[in-house]
Parts: C-alpha cells; structure tokens; sequence
C-alpha cells in the first residue's frame, strides 16, 4: 500500500513556500512593530531605541525571503524545461509525531506524566510502524517514563504534574 | 596560568568526574553508532541533566559524550555503509569495501586509533591556541566585537552553508529576529513577547536547541526503512593492523591534525570539510593513492584523523570570543551558560581552571576511547540494530523531560515541539538550521556591544570605521557577501554558455 503521507517534490517548491512565507511573516511583523507601542514610540537616542536590530532582522528577513522567492520560480522553470524528477521527500509523518507529543503537553497536567506518558509512546510506536506484537515494546513503553519519573521526580526533585481528572 | 592549571587537572580528576568521562564517551559512542542519531544530539539531549550537575562533572560528561560521538559515526560507516554522522560520510569510502572483504575489524581500529591520535594532537595545539588567542582577545572592544560577530554570522551563513548564502542568510536573520524576544537590557521593554510571561526572560535555550537538532535529523526518518544486515566484528587474524599499516597512516594522521586544528577553530566549517579536504590532500601525495576508495587503511585514518582533529578547535573560539562555529559548540555555550561561566576575552582570567579541566577532560576521554574503544565497538554494534521506529518516539520523550525539568513549565514541551518542527522544515527547505542557532545565541551579544559602542561614541557610527580591527572583519564579510552572490551567477552563465 502506497503511504501516501510520505510524497516526492522538489526541492525548488519547498524553497519557494519557504521564501512566500519569510515574506508574509516580515510584512506581519513589520505590521506589528508599527502598531505596538514600544515600537513606534520615538527614542531620545540611537543608543536607548530597542528597535534598530529588531527592524534589521525583520527586513532582512523579508528581503532575503523575496531573493529566495524569485530565485525558486527561476529554478522551478527551468526544471519544468528540463523536466527535472522530484528530489525531495516530504514525511508528512513526521509533522504528525511532533503534534502528537505537542498532545502530550496539553494532557499531561490533567493525566499525569506517567500515564500521558505511557499513552504517547504506545501510540508513537505504532506510527513509526514498531512491532506492536512483541511485548518488548509495550515493555519499553511504560518502563521508559517509570523510570524517568522516578529518577527525575526523586532523585532530581522535579514536580510532575499527577493524575487529577477526578 | 600554572595555578589554573594545576587546579583546573585537580577538579576534573575526581572519581565521580572520571567515572562521568567514561560513561561519556560510552553514551558518545553508542549514540554516534545509531544512524540517524548523533553525538551532537546525545549532547543536546544530556544538557538539561548538567544543571543538575556542577561545573566540571557537566563538562566532563558532555566533552564525553562529545569525543565518543566524533568516532561513534565510523561505525555504521564501516559496518552498514552508512554514515552515523555526516563528517563520517568519507570513512565510507574505504570503510564499506574493507568490511566487505571481511576487515570490519582492521577499519574500526584504524578508525578508532586515527580519532584518538588526530583529537589528542590537535587538543594539544588547541591549548597553545587559546593562550594565543585569549591574549588577543583582551585588546578587543565593544566595537571590534561587532566586527567580528558580524564577520562570523556572515561566514556561518555563507560558507557555513554549502552554497546556499541566500538561505544561510535568511536563517541568520530569522535567529537575529528569535534572540529579540524577551525583556530590553537596556529600557526593560518587552519585546515580541505578546503577553506571555514565559517569554520576558527569551525564549529558553534548552528547548530551542534540543529542538532545533533533534527535529532536523529524526523527523524526515519517521517510517523510512534501516539496513538491519548483521555483521560481527572481530579483531583477530586478518583484521590485525600490521606495524607497516600502522606506519602508513602517521602522515595522514598528523596532516589531519593540522588541517583539523585549523577549520575546527573557524566558525562555519564543519568537521566534514576538515574529513573532506585531509582525505584528498593525503590521497594526492601518498605512494598508495590510487589505492583509496578500494579499502585502504590510509583512507581511514585521513578521514578519522582530520574529522575528529576539529574537536578542540571548535571550544576555542567559544571559549575566548563566545562564538560558538559549530551546532556542537553551540550547545557547550548553553551548558556554560547554565553553570554561570561567562565565554569571552575575560574567560583565561575569571574561570581559567574550568577552560583547563576542560582540555584535560578532552585529553583524558581520548584517552579513554583508545583504551576501552574495542569494547564500546561491541556494544555499539548490537545497539545499531535498535529500530529507529522504538528510538524515535524515545528519543523525543527525552527531549520533553529534559526540557520540562528545566523550569517545570509546560510551555518550555511546545517551544520544543515548536522548534523541532522548524529545524524539520528547515532540513525539507534546504536551509541550513546552523546559521539560526548561531544568530539566536549570539544576537543579544551583537547588540548589547553594538549599543555599548554607540554609547561610548555618543550615537556616532563612525566609531566602527575607526577600529582598524572591526574594518577589516567588515571588509571581509563585505567580500564574503559579494563573493556568495556573484559566484553563483557566474556558475550559471557558464552552465547557459
């Protein structure tokens, strides 16, 4: 079965969105430093304006995201007239990995660290394609955030958040 | 400078300091042997523990973990084909065809004795460098810093990113832009902070870092296939080094050590290029030449020699300009920042015998490594099996812990995930992450020297043209630019002609 989460592209597109959004995010933030009001107060000297390296990366960024932009529609064109194949590979997969541990941040305060802990790892195995018929993975599963539970919360005094649903 | 010295060997050859060293280099090893693990990521995972740890026992298990690393890359090299590391993408080239041939053994001791050989000489020169360097150091001012930040930002955003200046320096941008966030130094304003607490002190090293390495290098693998053919090392009969092999290989290794020691200690190049330029530079003079990429002890050692040459090197601009050249020193910065010591010209006078406990950790480890290496291969090679889809998913339940423990801020698990999506991104772009690690470290530096200069020349500019010093680091940037832009233009009107 074709994974269909993992797809060729080539790198000159994944360039190009990258360089549009440095762009949309520089006239953001250009947007949000005239706005706020620590930004667009003026300052007694050059010295005292906590501006001046804020506006530089801004537009620089914005610059260099306009350069990126034009010289990926260059490239893509002249691929299209080569016919160039795909040379990269986007892993949809792993964006969903990164999301589910954002998950286990968000649950961990009502759960408890153990118990989020043992859940995301299960479900983490199972997306990256683990063998779920060997017990050695479950074994792994909840030994993993046992262990570092009491080694983090006895020995290095750290606070977990516990189980408090009810 | 012998006071430091002498105190500096006393605290790091401590049992508990010597035991970190050992179990260092262990986990160095094992995680370099992994492919698609690091040592650099080993490091960054650890780094939440060394705040748990002082001074010199952080040190000793993070310069550990970072001599193991450097070698534990040959492994796969030799053993599946496969760099765990890219600087140990070369090692390949003669380490595959002699493990072949069923010398897995003679490579990995040619690997494993070239690194210590190649990380001792130049750990030695790296010493003279910093007594050198921290001299000059002192005679830099606030001006002559913003020259020579500027000039390293320029230098890893271009040649620090294989061809790709545009992005290099679209990615120093956006780390210029990430170092803003947090509290003004100067009028205490807070900035790109969007009402959120957490973020008046910065965004949090840790998760950051973490963040930034560990998505780059295991997102895209998420369900991609390993090579899991098994091959047992052994160290017997034919996969003994002879004396005329071990003989062959001292030019390659000394000239390693040089080259080494000379692009570790420059912000931007990496070990790959030391490993790259060494490997063609003995293959060129050597009487067996044309007997590299078929399985030659040689090759090996130019490789290994030269790659882990750069280990030294790479703290000394940290440690005396607090510019960290590589992701690796990056992260050392972040470790010394959590124990208080401060990285600058004033390090060699304020925290001498931690700078010096640290090159005798780095002699120590290597030392370490030669001794008990065989034994760590052992290891090493039945861990590489470990499927990336158990490591994976472990290896980022590491991160959340290590970052969580820092401040018990749950906010500190989303920067985390946060950056690991970006670096994941960034590797998919083709933008290079180094330019924004360095940017994001040292943008509040280049600003709090760039308005102190300003303060002291009372808002004139002028004061960066009359430093002959920050002139010349502008002028070199100025060429670098120049040079990142036209030569690609170049290249293509040839390609059009």
């Amino acid at each position: 079965m074709k994974n269909k989460l993992i797809f060729d592209t080539r790198k000159s597109h994944i360039e190009l969105v990258w360089g549009l959004l440095t762009v949309l995010a520089g006239i953001a933030l250009i947007y949000v430093m005239h706005t706020t009001a620590w930004s667009s107060k003026t300052y007694s000297s050059i010295t005292r304006s906590p501006v001046l390296i804020p506006y530089t990366a801004i537009y620089g960024m914005t610059i260099m995201g306009v350069i990126l932009s034009v010289k990926s529609i260059v490239k893509i064109r002249r691929e299209d007239r080569a016919e160039k194949k795909a040379d990269a590979k986007v892993n949809v997969w792993g964006v969903i990995l990164a999301l589910l541990w954002a998950l286990f941040a968000i649950v961990m305060p009502t759960v408890g660290f153990t118990v989020s802990g043992i859940v995301c790892l299960i479900v983490s195995f199972w997306l990256c394609q683990a063998d779920m018929r060997k017990p050695t993975t479950y074994i792994a599963a909840i030994a993993v955030p046992v262990v570092f539970y009491v080694i983090f919360s006895k020995l290095l005094l750290v606070r977990f958040p516990a189980f408090s649903v009810f | 400078m012998i006071n430091a010295m002498i105190d500096g060997l006393q605290s790091m050859m401590t049992l508990y300091n010597i035991l970190m060293m050992v179990a260092g280099t262990a986990l160095g090893v094992t995680f370099g042997a992994i492919p698609g693990l690091t040592g650099g990521i080993a490091i960054a995972v650890c780094l939440p523990l060394t705040f748990y740890l002082d001074v010199y026992p952080a040190m000793a298990l993070l310069i550990g973990i970072y001599v193991g690393g450097s070698f534990g890359g040959s492994i796969p090299a030799v053993l599946l084909g496969v760099p765990g590391a890219p600087e140990a993408g070369i090692t390949v080239l003669d380490g595959a065809p002699m493990s072949k041939k069923g010398q897995s053994g003679k490579a990995l001791l040619t690997a494993l004795y070239a690194s210590c050989a190649g990380n001792f000489l130049s750990a030695l020169i790296t010493i003279v460098m910093l007594m050198g360097v921290s001299k000059i150091a002192l005679m830099i001012g606030p001006a002559e810093f913003v020259g020579i930040l500027f000039f390293s930002l320029v230098l890893i955003a271009t040649v620090g990113s294989s061809g790709n200046s545009v992005a290099g320096l679209l990615a120093a941008f956006v780390g210029l832009l990430l170092s803003m966030i947090g509290t003004d130094p100067v009028t205490g304003i807070a900035r790109f902070t969007f009402g959120r607490h957490e973020l008046l002190s910065g965004l949090e090293l840790i998760p950051v870092l973490i963040g930034l390495f560990v998505g780059s290098e295991l997102l895209g693998g998420v369900r991609s296939k390993r090579q899991t053919q098994v091959k047992t090392v052994n160290f017997k009969d034919e996969n003994r080094l002879t004396k005329k092999e071990v003989a062959g290989t001292v030019p390659a290794v000394l000239s390693g050590s040089v080259i080494g020691s000379i692009i570790g200690a420059l912000p931007g190049l990496n070990a790959a290029v030391s490993a790259t330029l060494n490997y063609s530079f003995v293959r060129r003079f050597s009487k067996n030449g044309s007997a590299f990429g078929t399985g030659c002890v040689e090759g090996i050692a130019a490789s290994e020699a030269a790659n882990n040459g750069t280990v030294g090197p790479t703290l000394v601009p940290l440690l005396t300009l607090g510019i960290p050249g590589s992701g690796t020193a990056a992260i050392f910065l972040g470790a010394l920042l959590m124990q208080g010591v401060i990285c600058g010209p004033t390090i060699m006078t304020d925290s001498g015998n931690v700078v010096y406990g640290i090159f005798f950790a780095l002699l120590f480890c290597t030392i370490t490594l030669a001794v008990i290496g065989r034994l760590i291969i052992r290891i090493a090679q039945n861990v590489i099996f470990i499927p990336t889809s158990i490591l994976t998913p472990l290896v980022i339940f590491m991160c959340c812990v290590g970052v969580y423990s820092n401040r018990s801020l749950v906010f500190d698990i989303y920067v985390l995930i946060a950056f690991m999506l970006l670096g994941y991104l960034m590797k998919l772009g083709n933008i290079p992450v180094l330019p924004l690690l360095i940017a994001y470290l040292l943008g509040s530096t280049l600003e709090a020297h760039f308005r102190r200069a300003l303060t002291i020349s009372q808002g004139k500019m002028s004061i960066f043209f009359r430093s002959p010093i920050c002139v010349i680091f502008l002028l070199i940037s100025a060429a670098l630019l120049a040079y990142s832009i036209l030569s690609p233009l170049r290249n293509n009107k040839k390609k059009g002609k």
